[in-house]
């Protein structure tokens, strides 16, 4: 049975379709990419799927509940790592897990085990404030593992991070899909998407370009010489060129 | 769910919140500015009525037996003098006007005693809050100069002179106000200062995600509010503690008046979505908390309809119930209908923000 089942799933926004009657199903375990310009209903269809936001129709389940009908029932089964470091900049990394602790019920051992799973248990007494970007990161990513969750949403996880750092939240990644976890990944980044994920999505105008896994996206293509890249840019051009034509 | 269970798990989550929220708002310079404001705020409404009571003393002086002496009390400019034709009309007023001064009754054989050359004992009223010392001090000062005026010495006699306020009365007003103004100013910018900064730092979303809810988040924000709210209750209360007779009465009152500043800033913080709105909304929404107040005192000068109105607005009744909590006579026909005012203020305030959140959320 997959973790993620979505079902021509539409958002609207005052009379403008963010995300079309899109559909596609993530397995257990899986890093599933999800890409796409910016403005391709990404962010839109991550919020719908974390029950932030009620879609316009359509149907989705996350980890066996409705997102919409079973929305307090899902929160405890899913982390979610939003693309701004939203994290209480004042308290140290061991105060903010302690709270998000305290929220879910999540006894204090846990604590003390995500923060070496993310490598910041040296770190854990400072304020976050001191905290370098990467940091921070790997603090949203504990924080979003602290309950355990069945499904990983990251939107945008290695933004703005240095190669060093980037690769360190791949790893966690890599390591906690291996374990089970299932992870819904947004990227800008291409290259990322293709070392780490078994399918990809590629998003435009809130539709579903294309879903496969990026070899057999390559196959169909044009083979090996093919990048990922370059297949998002040919399926999402037409956008880049409407977004030239609005601003005109 | 059992619902024992659903209601521990959402004791949890507001406890666990409003803890977070208490100790991250001592460490956010925004809340602690707002704080120390409120402290000065409440400084000065403590300082102020002392500060008032310098110069010529004013005295309250009713002549019992016409006495030659009252035109040179009255005339030399060494006390400001209210004469008075009865000691009834005398200690009406008094009750009416007087904050910490003394009301004089001569005797009627004043003029007799200091012609034999003796002294004149001369009772004297003061308000049950005026301390002893304060009393000793003015007593001395005031006997010295009539002294000076009649040209023999004079003791006065404050025995049996203790006289009590009644809730129309005057007395206390800067010390009313100041407690008022402090409680609603500091509840309605504290409580939506606490949710613009998760909204500003986007932590409302996570919150969000988590197993917490908008209703949860909404109450938890409001103790918080009623917790910093509360200290500064507590320390304006017991800087004016000398003025209260009736303390169950004004701790209901001061409880009631906290939940209604805090669920106002509760709305605002539901509705405002940054500072510039929070800064001019607060600046506006002052006016019609503050008038109703000052009105109270300046009622003379309005139409008796418009007064009628605003006797039952929630700051007026908040002024009036605080008054009467330094009265020693307390009409429950009075007080419980404007009690009943601010809960019904209270539950319309949070019942806004309860369905505002609960639309929200769906």
């Amino acid at each position: 049975m997959p973790t993620i089942e979505v079902n021509s799933l539409t958002r609207d926004f005052n009379g403008h379709r963010c995300v079309d009657g899109i559909s596609f199903t993530v397995e257990a375990g899986e890093i599933f990419g999800f890409l796409g310009p910016n403005g391709a209903g990404k962010t839109t269809t991550l919020r719908m799927l974390t029950g932030q936001l009620r879609p316009t129709s359509g149907k989705a389940r996350v980890a066996g509940f409705d997102v919409v009908t079973e929305r307090e029932a899902l929160k405890p089964h899913i982390g979610v790592v939003f693309e701004f470091q939203n994290v209480y900049e004042r308290l140290t990394a061991w105060d903010n897990l302690t709270f998000t602790a305290r929220l879910y019920g999540v006894p204090k051992n846990r604590i003390e085990q995500v923060l070496e799973q993310v490598g910041l248990a040296e770190r854990s007494r400072e304020p976050v404030k001191k905290f370098s970007n990467g940091m921070k990161q790997r603090l949203l990513i504990a924080r979003a593992l602290l309950p355990e969750p069945k499904v990983l949403f990251l939107d945008e996880p290695t933004r703005g991070l240095d190669p060093h750092m980037a690769r360190g939240i791949r790893e966690i990644v890599s390591t906690l899909a291996q374990a089970g976890t299932t992870v819904f990944l947004t990227t800008h980044y291409m290259d990322e998407a293709d070392r780490l994920c078994k399918r990809v999505a590629i998003l435009d105008l809130g539709r579903i370009m294309a879903l496969d896994t990026p070899s057999s996206l390559k196959a169909a293509h044009g083979g090996a010489e093919i990048t990922l890249e370059d297949i998002f840019l040919k399926l999402t051009g037409t956008s880049l060129y409407r977004d030239e034509e609005s601003v005109k | 769910m059992d619902k024992t269970r659903k209601f521990s798990q959402s004791l949890r989550i507001i406890l666990a919140i409003t803890s977070k929220d208490i100790v991250d708002a001592a460490r956010n310079k925004t809340i602690l500015s707002l704080l120390v404001s409120a402290l000065f705020l409440s400084a000065f409404f403590t300082i102020m009525p002392r500060l008032s009571d310098t110069g010529t003393p004013l005295v309250f002086l009713a002549d019992a037996g016409h006495s030659a002496y009252t035109s040179s009390i009255s005339g030399r400019g060494t006390l400001r003098v209210r004469r008075y034709a009865s000691v009834d009309e005398l200690k009406t007023d008094f009750i009416q006007r007087a904050d910490n001064q003394l009301a004089l009754v001569l005797p009627a054989d004043f003029d007799q005693t200091l012609a034999a050359g003796g002294i004149p004992e001369i009772q004297a009223y003061a308000l049950n809050w005026v301390s002893a010392k304060i009393l000793a001090e003015k007593s001395a000062e005031i006997e010295s100069r009539l002294a000076a005026i009649v040209g023999g010495p004079v003791q006065i006699n404050l025995d049996g002179g203790t006289l009590y306020m009644l809730p129309e009365s005057n007395g206390g007003f800067l010390e009313t106000t100041g407690i008022i103004i402090i409680l609603l100013t500091t509840g309605m910018l504290l409580v939506p200062h606490l949710m613009l900064e998760e909204k500003r730092t986007h932590t409302m979303e996570a919150l969000l995600v988590s197993p917490a809810n908008g209703s949860q988040i909404a109450v938890s924000k409001t103790l918080t509010g009623m917790f910093y709210v509360s200290i500064f209750a507590i320390l304006v209360v017991a800087a004016n503690a000398y003025l209260v007779l009736q303390w169950g009465l004004l701790v209901s009152i001061i409880v009631l008046t906290i939940l209604v500043a805090v669920s106002i800033g509760l709305l605002l913080g539901i509705l405002i979505v940054n500072r510039q709105q929070l800064t001019i909304i607060t600046q506006v929404l002052l006016i019609p908390l503050v008038v109703p107040v000052l009105l109270r005192i300046f009622g003379d000068l309005l139409p008796a309809w418009l007064t009628n109105i605003v006797r039952w607005l929630p700051p007026a009744v908040m002024f009036d119930l605080l008054r009467s909590s330094f009265s020693n006579h307390v009409e429950p026909a009075q007080v419980l209908p404007r009690l009943a005012v601010l809960v019904v203020s209270f539950i319309i305030l949070f019942g806004i923000s309860a369905w505002l959140i609960q639309r929200s959320e769906h």
